[in-house]
């Protein structure tokens, strides 16, 4: 899911005051620790994806929103 | 990831008589954390799938000397067994990007968040797309 999107079905659902921030590289080797992601995806990701994106394949960021009053 | 937690706190303070809601709580550890930081007549509530984990929240929230103000509930996140505005904060860690339908997700942390209630989540996002054989994949479509 893009940071857009993410920060856009927030707004959809109703909430106000969306921040986006903490921006912090997501590499391979880090989504290898997950269970989500089976062996045989994370073989996938190393042989498609180019060695020097591979630190950074995704981005992990803390969003905040707050419920109208 | 566990980061921001200056910020988290920040929020957990602000539960005073009603709660936060942890969605996927897992072994419990934020929600363990939040509960040293509600209010008076405060809880912390960790909602996860499985029931396993549930127990696991509740084993460890007795190490931790915090059971009498935790909660662990069996659930989906996209139908949360609580009702309408009945928590003042929820917190997410990395658990939004499992579930396939996000805005059904997010619709029901709506509901049972009170007025001015707030939301805090720690997750995964991408930019450009996805190799065909990695967005394909069931087991990773969900991100």
């Amino acid at each position: 899911m893009a940071e857009r999107v993410f920060a856009g079905k927030l707004e959809r659902a109703g909430f106000a005051d969306v921040w986006v921030g903490g921006h912090r590289p997501f590499g391979i080797d880090e989504a290898a620790l997950y269970p989500l992601f089976t062996t045989e995806v994370i073989e996938v990701m190393r042989r498609t994806i180019p060695p020097d994106h591979q630190d950074h394949v995704a981005t992990g960021v803390i969003v905040k929103a707050r419920k109208p009053a | 990831m566990r980061r921001s937690r200056r910020s988290k706190g920040n929020d957990w303070r602000r539960a005073e008589n009603r709660g936060t809601d942890n969605s996927g709580s897992g072994g419990g550890v934020d929600t363990i954390l939040a509960a040293t930081r509600v209010g008076p007549g405060g809880r912390a509530v960790g909602l996860d799938v499985l029931e396993e984990m549930c127990e696991r929240g509740r084993r460890h929230a007795v190490e931790a000397g915090v059971d009498g103000v935790t909660e662990f509930l069996r659930g989906e996140m996209e139908d949360i067994p609580l009702p309408d505005e009945s928590v003042d904060v929820v917190i997410s860690n990395g658990v939004l990007n499992l579930s396939a339908r996000k805005s059904r997700a997010l619709a029901e942390i709506f509901r049972v968040l009170g007025p001015g209630g707030r939301i805090c989540m720690a997750d995964l996002t991408v930019e450009g797309e996805l190799p065909p054989e990695v967005a394909n994949d069931q087991s990773a479509w969900a991100g």
